[in-house]
């Protein structure tokens, strides 16, 4: 059973098609991925990659996600480059939707029910939901009889219980705007959760793990008994770590600070503590860890080597914090591109945990990038794994599911 | 030596008047409220129980100064014969900026540097400010001593003091995370160090220190390597009526659909919000608490996220610190309010933290060790005195004298 999945940003999609055999990921085979950059502009870039083929790139003008998935659809067919024979072997199509706002708390199959909700969730995501249902009406008239499925970003985190949701401010704002936490990176941090727990051969429903997204955007959960009750972001994704580009924990009254100085409206504020701040704010260099790290180790760059200590700092509180939270963790979890490719970055966030009952293997981690390997020394009461995510695994997972009753 | 020790806050004056000769005992202690407001109010108590009270317009802090100058001299119930007998004069000072990492004797330079630090604490340090002008004014020759919230936590390193913001905001306008309540962090971990009979420059600790305000604090041999409260005293945990930790999208959002201010928003985060803003009833943990336990669902969840604010704290700084030796519960809830305290040390077995649920009850403004005999960590209530450190601190920097 082939499943595309699709991730559709506001100006770009990724997509992978998948076929599925069983549903278990061992069987699962990748027959194509790629992605659309710069929908709507001119010279939209595309990049596809057939399995077991060369990458295939071109530029050409996008106007709308319509067309993007059009051609999407094309190439998959391209008697040359595609991997289809036909559109109607595409059984089912999986798409990430970034906010669900309360009303869902796992994956669903689409339908008019399912789609008047996510623009109820508009308001909560104004960046994401609108392209994420471009995704879906241009599927709805490209694949008019395909079942579609959504996934979504904050489903996972539904289970956190009120005093981790809720903020302390006027109760009554979240009666009227549903003001709350919801947190991000759901479908990562319960597959890379789940894959911890069969690693440790124990059942996911009886261990408690904290899990390290740190990718350009950055989160923690705090996972118990295979449910979240904690994660960093919050109703917005700039709370929590600092990230490439967002500030986020930070004083609310330094933000009316630098409001009130620097004469900004909620706008530029917004900007600021989005794209201006976090590791490109503090080292003035670059939003790239790789970047920062050079320059802090090889050059001595102050603020670059300050923006990294901050950067685990940060983590390393936030551990700290859902160890509490849980009362006690017997996983640590590093996942993302830093998480999967820095292994510095998870020497230094595990240093002086040894009272913690972290046992960190340093002869394991040297070196390795983007492989699933266990960190810690074999006696570590707590395992600590750096485990590749893979959130499209698990959107057609769910899309299998769903359709397969 | 006797010392006057003033606490100015934007409209009011809290005093204690204490004899440094005689271990520091209090002599007199009182307040003036509504400052510069129609119909002041001037409480006053001596040590022998002795009450003076009065309604008058109070229209400035020198006014204010001058009534607790003749109140102090007062034949009836007052403690001295003439001002002469005051040896100093030691304030608090909210915010010491990046200037001051301790109490120092105030000259011109020391004033200049307050007034520098005025946009910092806008409301706070100007009060200050006109306490020492005033006390200047009205008795001149007494040296002074300015003992700072925030110089405590100068000892923090930069990557728990530097935002994640650009860099050159820091560089421009020194914004980053100072702290507060310095004084009562020191005083409670250096007391309940002694308390168990081990050595504070030895020991890791957390303290908490539960009031109206709140803030943590974690400190390594005798330094604060971090606190939760930030530039202003909103960042951090949950308090009375301030939100604490919340997401700048959550206010940014916030004043879009209000349609809010800047000055309407932080009225609300300030005082609008916490344990008010959540139960909708009340500030006061005492009365939230009868309100749990009669059942009130709001009351309840707002005590719930106070406590589990402070548990993520707890586990924050454990890590920051590689393990804990001791937790010091300090400010009027941690000093009186036992189901706080046993609900925040709960299930933290993992971290070597297990109360004798029968002390934590007993517990009550008193210095008591909570922890059970075999917690790893020993957890401890430590009644606060930040009147004292300033006594203490004037003291010292005047006679040249340790205090204790």
């Amino acid at each position: 059973m082939k499943i595309l999945v699709l991730n559709c940003g506001s100006s770009s999609v990724k997509f992978q098609l998948m076929d599925m055999i069983s549903g278990r990921e061992e069987d699962v085979d990748v027959l194509a991925s790629g992605i659309i950059e710069r929908i709507g502009l001119k010279d939209s870039k595309i990049s596809y990659e057939p399995k077991g083929q060369n990458k295939v790139k071109k530029i050409q003008d996008i106007a709308d996600h319509t067309q993007g998935i059009d051609l999407i659809l094309q190439m998959l067919l391209d008697p040359q480059i595609g991997v289809l024979k036909s559109k109607h072997e595409i059984a089912a199509v999986g798409h990430r939707v970034v906010h669900g706002g309360e009303t869902f708390s796992g994956s669903v199959k689409i339908t008019q029910d399912v789609i008047d909700k996510m623009i109820e969730c508009v308001d909560l995501a104004p960046l994401h939901n609108p392209a994420n249902l471009k995704g879906i009406y241009a599927m709805q008239k490209l694949l008019p009889d395909v079942p579609q499925c959504g996934t979504f970003d904050t489903a996972f985190h539904q289970t956190m219980p009120d005093y981790a949701y809720m903020y302390a401010i006027p109760y009554a704002l979240y009666d009227k705007y549903k003001i709350r936490r919801y947190g991000f990176h759901g479908a990562s941090h319960y597959y890379v959760s789940k894959k911890a727990a069969q690693l440790m051969g124990k059942k996911y429903e009886e261990v408690k793990i904290i899990t390290c997204h740190l990718g350009n955007g950055a989160s923690i959960a705090a996972v118990k008994n295979g449910k979240s009750v904690d994660t960093s972001m919050g109703l917005t994704p700039v709370e929590g770590l600092m990230m490439g580009t967002r500030a986020g924990d930070l004083d609310i009254g330094a933000l009316f600070y630098i409001m009130d100085k620097e004469k900004l409206d909620r706008e530029a504020a917004n900007n600021l503590v989005n794209k201006l701040s976090g590791v490109l704010g503090v080292s003035e260099l670059s939003s790239d860890m790789r970047d920062v790290e050079e320059a802090a180790w090889l050059k001595g760059d102050y603020k670059s080597d300050l923006a990294l200590k901050m950067y685990f700092y940060r983590v390393k509180k936030y551990i700290g914090s859902y160890a509490a939270a849980m009362g006690g963790v017997d996983a640590i979890v590093f996942t993302g591109g830093v998480g999967e490719r820095g292994p510095e970055t998870r020497e230094f966030i595990c240093s002086d945990m040894e009272f913690m009952g972290v046992k960190f293997n340093k002869a394991a981690n040297d070196g390795v990038k983007a492989k699933l390997v266990e960190i810690s020394m074999p006696d570590s009461k707590v395992k600590v794994y750096a485990i590749p995510t893979n959130e499209e695994l698990v959107i057609a997972q769910d899309a299998y599911k769903l359709i397969n009753g | 030596m006797n010392i006057l020790v003033l606490n100015c806050g934007s409209s009011s004056i809290k005093y204690q008047f204490l004899d440094m000769c005689n271990n520091a005992e209090l002599k007199a202690k009182g307040i003036i409220e509504r400052i510069g407001l129609k119909d002041g109010i001037v409480k006053h108590k001596r040590f022998d129980d002795v009450k003076h009270q009065l309604i008058t317009d109070v229209p400035n802090h020198e006014v204010g100064i001058n009534i607790i100058l003749a109140i102090l001299t007062n034949p009836e119930y007052g403690v001295i014969k003439t001002i002469d007998e005051i040896k100093a004069v030691g304030h608090r000072v909210a915010h010491g900026g990046e200037n001051f990492t301790k109490s120092v004797l105030i000259n011109q330079a020391v004033k200049d540097d307050i007034e520098k630090c005025i946009d910092l604490a806008p409301l706070h340090n100007p009060a200050n400010l006109k306490g020492i002008l005033a006390m200047e004014k009205l008795i001149p020759n007494v040296p002074q001593v300015a003992v700072f919230d925030t110089s405590f936590h100068q000892t923090m390193p930069p990557e728990a003091y530097i935002y994640a913001l650009p860099y050159e905001y820091y560089d421009k306008y020194k914004l980053r995370r100072y702290g507060f309540h310095g004084t009562s962090h020191k005083y409670v971990a250096q007391r309940a160090s002694q308390f168990i009979g081990k050595k504070y420059e030895d020991l890791k600790i957390i303290t908490a220190h539960l009031g109206n305000g709140a803030s943590m604090c974690a400190i390594k041999n005798g330094e604060s390597v971090d606190t939760s409260m930030g530039l202003t005293p909103i960042e951090g945990l949950v308090m009375g009526t301030r939100s604490g930790d919340a997401g700048l999208g959550v206010v940014l959002y916030m004043m879009e659909k209000e349609n809010l201010s800047l000055k309407a928003m932080s009225d609300i985060v300030n005082k609008k919000s916490g344990l008010l803003g959540i139960s909708g009833l009340t500030s006061d943990m005492r009365d939230l608490r009868k309100a749990r336990d009669e059942g009130n669902e709001k009351a309840k969840l707002a005590i719930d996220i106070f406590v589990y604010r402070i548990r993520k704290y707890i586990g924050s700084y454990t890590y920051v610190l590689g393990g804990a030796d001791m937790i010091v519960f300090t400010g009027g809830i941690g000093e009186n309010e036992e189901l706080i305290r046993k609900m925040v040390c709960e299930n933290l077995e993992f971290a070597g933290i297990e109360l004798d649920l029968a002390l934590n009850n007993s517990a009550k403004g008193e210095p008591t060790i909570i922890s059970s005999p075999n917690s790893k960590t020993k957890v401890v209530v430590m009644p606060t005195n930040e009147e004292l450190v300033i006594a203490c601190d004037t003291n010292k920097i005047v006679s040249k004298n340790n205090c204790f």
